[in-house]
């Protein structure tokens, strides 16, 4: 499936390690959360290329104290309406400081793209139904943002208010 | 020389910021209808998105909720949402429980149009409906009120501009309801909300809240259990984020009806689900917390107290008048409300006439409202929960006056509180869930007991008429409630009694088997009967009920049965 | 009557407009109409669904949404819904007359007296 880093299409270099496959000898590969263990056991110390596929009931405090050795973090949305991904990326992102790519996968839509984006997902998934500049241009669908730390680039933000002063209300019309 | 100058109340004003943000959600929403129309997304998923804009499709059309953040306009707002109502809609709309106002008859291929003309008046549909933040609520007298700590609606605004569009927030298990109150007497009913505000003060002197959370109404109503009960304002926002996420991640979304954070709350129990929302909490960001001060004292400028002027507190020709004119004494009891600033009053506008649609307001009774408020009110116009309209801040000498100019409109029936005060739901009339009417059940009551002086006697009572088990029309916290269901393909009526939704918050009890819609309006005038000849001396009806439980009610209306 | 059965009532195809989100109906030519009683009556559920299957295409090319059938009987020549959620979208809102679906509004009582 395409995937688009940074507003443009790029070379999926991860695969996904499948139920019953082994993690020996492999490198860029994506393990199921239940798997991670096991797979870490046997992971060299120093090696990267590892990521997680997390399903969205899953509780992130589990990868708490694996982060530091994975690369990617999958997420997931079995259908746009449910966002619990949106929280699980905020807190690795903002609460774990994961550095590593989250992506999400699954049902979302392009006017959801600024809010994963703004969530901390900088990697997504996606289908062939909308075209690369539909899923861009959702980026800023609305350039403005009250949450000041969750504002990715190109969002505006409130200018920082004089500490108890307000400027001369304008008036209507 | 003296030229007219429309007044502006001291509320929220939008700057730049505030109205690119929203001429940005305008043009957002009109591109997802665009893309709707020329099917580039299906209903399916652009349902979701129209309702985020508050338009939904009803029993007949498309309707769109309108905010009123927390209940507060200007009458500069108001007249607009009149013109809204005449080029858009049939010339009426409806005032709703969440202080908002809803218009029945709009189409999708204007609705972006009439959200552009509510931004040119710093106003929009963001988030009335959907499974997001919704409007925040609170008391429609804050910073009116005689009995308030202070006011509550900056902290309203600041929760306003947290919650919109919030990026992590927007696609909940389920709506989310907020609703703050500054002043202990709990008019905002906060322990029947998602989350629950309470301001309290500290021996020095500073402002903290008590956190309830899991309330609500609908299928399960629950009363909300307190988390906290001092959470310093500077760690407001940082502390709904903590429980947001919580509910966002944990809350049920396995059945629809059982995704409500309430229902979290009961399943893990309030100290599972609270030590879950510290431990959140405890690994929050402190960076914003500083931000979150100055915004919130930006936001607290704007609410500066008009110019009021010194004023006596006893005015004598209103006392002449109340001597004198029984409909005005009865009017300035029912309809009027102690203000915080001596020489100043509180003053209610009905929307409840004998025998009308609970809520509903021509646009020329906008207008008339915004003259009023114009004149006598700083310019400044509440929406309550209860449906009806307030000035807040009528010097008291004018009451006699305004009094008179409501009475022209129709909107100074004296049943504020009253059993003619009705909040109803818009029931099978009007929405696409209801499973019986509302509307004409609350006609036929308002109308049986159309003799002020009879509602008088009678005294405080709360009837809340709901269509269906989602419970619109808060039947459960109703002092008497009324449901209608639909029972083999008949309207079916069951009554509840003893709810409340104030600071002593209980949910109504079902009485007993219901009633036929032919019956409904008889068996309630039974109910009052009753309380009248068991009452105490003094005793309002919520108390009796306490007293003596359901007894005599029921023997009245089912003995011999 | 007595060969009427259960399952072979009459029905009518409704839907509402994506646009104007107004209740119409589907008429004997394939055209929505916005009074129930231009619309076509359809004998059994059978080929109300075939008719329905029909009005699906709609759907899709986005000119109506929520394509469904409504079970109908005749009221002194009028179409009229069988039950009161159907009759009130039909002609309502029973509460405010000068509002409603079809020219002759109705009675209350004509929705209460089913």
């Amino acid at each position: 499936m395409p995937v688009i880093e940074n507003n443009a299409f790029v070379d999926d270099v991860w695969s996904n390690l499948h139920e019953g496959d082994s993690a020996r000898d492999r490198s860029m590969i994506i393990v199921p959360l239940a798997r991670l263990e096991e797979v870490l056991a046997g992971w060299p110390e120093d090696h990267r290329g590892l990521g997680v596929d997390v399903p969205n009931d899953a509780d992130i405090a589990v990868l708490t104290p694996h982060l530091a050795r994975l690369d990617i973090v999958t997420l997931n949305f079995p259908g746009f309406a449910d966002g619990r991904a949106f929280s699980q990326a905020r807190s690795i992102r903002h609460t774990e400081h994961f550095t590593g790519t989250i992506r999400a996968r699954g049902g979302f839509l392009p006017d959801q793209y600024g809010f994963l984006l703004q969530s901390g997902v900088d990697s997504f998934e996606v289908s062939d139904r909308f075209s690369l500049a539909e899923w861009v241009r959702h980026a800023g669908s609305v350039p403005a943002t009250y949450q000041r730390d969750y504002a990715t680039g190109g969002l505006a933000t409130r200018p920082f208010a004089e500490a108890g002063s307000r400027r001369e209300q304008p008036s209507f019309g | 020389m003296n030229m007219h100058v429309t007044p502006e109340p001291n509320m929220y004003r939008y700057d730049e910021f505030d109205r690119k943000f929203v001429d940005a959600r305008v043009e957002q929403f009109r591109d997802q209808v665009a893309r709707r129309l020329d099917g580039t997304i299906t209903e399916d998923e652009f349902k979701p998105m129209r309702l985020m804009n508050g338009l939904y499709h009803q029993l007949h059309a498309y309707m769109l909720r309108v905010a009123v953040p927390y209940g507060t306009m200007s009458a500069r707002q108001l007249n607009v949402l009149a013109d809204i109502a005449d080029k858009y809609d049939r010339g009426y709309g409806h005032w709703t429980t969440r202080q908002n106002i809803q218009y029945n008859w709009v189409r999708l291929e204007e609705t972006a149009d009439i959200l552009d003309m509510l931004a040119g008046v710093e106003m929009h549909a963001i988030q009335t409906s959907g499974n997001c933040i919704r409007n925040t609520t609170t008391d429609p007298y804050a910073g009116a009120a005689a009995d308030e700590l202070a006011d509550p609606r900056p902290v309203c605004e600041l929760i306003r501009q947290w919650s919109s569009l919030h990026p992590e927030f927007t696609y909940l298990p389920r709506k989310f309801k907020i609703a703050v109150t500054g002043s202990p007497n709990d008019r905002a009913a906060v322990k029947v909300h998602d989350i629950g505000l309470r301001m309290h003060l500290n021996e020095a002197g500073e402002r903290g809240w008590e956190v309830l959370v899991g309330g609500g109404q609908g299928r399960t109503p629950m009363v909300a259990v307190t988390v906290r009960d001092w959470l310093p304002e500077a760690d407001l926002l940082p502390y709904l984020t903590a429980i947001m996420r919580v509910y966002n991640l944990v809350g049920r979304r396995d059945n629809k009806y059982k995704a409500r954070i309430k229902i979290l709350v009961h399943e893990m129990g309030a100290e599972a689900f609270s030590a879950a929302v510290e431990r959140e909490f405890a690994e929050a960001s402190r960076e914003t917390l500083e931000v979150d001060a100055r915004e919130l004292a930006r936001i607290s400028s704007y609410f500066a107290a008009p110019a009021f002027e010194t004023l006596p507190a006893f005015v004598p020709e209103i006392e002449e008048r109340k001597l004198a004119d029984r409909g005005f004494r009865q009017w300035l009891t029912a309809n009027t409300v102690a203000h915080k600033v001596p020489g100043y009053t509180i003053v209610n506008a009905s929307f409840k006439p004998a025998g009308g649609i609970p809520g509903d307001a021509t646009s020329e009774q906008m207008r008339g409202v915004a003259r009023l408020a114009e004149r006598y009110s700083f310019g400044e116009v509440r929406v309550t929960h209860a449906q009806n309209l307030t000035m807040p801040h009528v010097r008291t000498r004018d009451l006699i006056e305004v009094w008179q100019q409501l009475r022209d409109q129709g909107l100074a029936e004296a049943n504020i509180g009253l059993i003619g005060d009705i909040i109803s739901c818009p029931g099978l009339d009007y929405c696409a869930l209801a499973t019986a009417r509302s509307i004409p059940v609350a006609q036929e009551i308002s109308a049986r007991f159309a003799d002020i002086r009879k509602q008088h006697d009678v005294g405080p009572l709360k009837l809340n008429i709901s269509g269906c088990i989602n419970a619109c029309g808060h039947h459960h916290v109703g002092h008497i409630g009324i449901l209608g269901v639909d029972k083999k393909g008949k309207e079916f009526y069951q009554i509840t009694l003893g709810g409340s939704s104030t600071e002593n918050s209980s949910i109504g009890k079902i009485l007993g088997p219901g009633f036929g819609a032919d019956e409904i309006a008889g068996a309630i005038e039974t109910v009052v009967e009753t309380y009248l000849n068991v009452r105490e001396q003094g005793e309002e009806f919520l108390q009796t009920y306490r007293r003596l439980g359901a007894a005599p009610f029921k023997e009245a209306l089912y003995a011999g049965n | 009557m007595n060969d009427k059965t259960e399952d072979c009532s009459e029905y009518v195809v409704t839907a509402n407009e994506v646009l104007s989100g107004d209740t119409v109906f589907r008429n004997l030519q394939d055209k929505w109409v916005r009074g129930i009683d231009d619309a076509a009556v359809l004998k059994c559920q059978d080929s109300g669904f075939v008719a329905l299957g029909d009005a699906q295409k709609d759907e899709h090319a986005n000119i109506v949404m929520g394509a469904y059938l409504v079970e109908v009987s005749r009221e002194s020549g009028a179409i009229r819904p069988v039950h009161i959620r159907e009759r009130i979208r039909a002609l309502g809102p029973t509460v405010r007359a000068d509002l409603a679906q079809v020219a002759q509004g109705f009675s209350t009582s004509e929705v209460v007296d089913l």
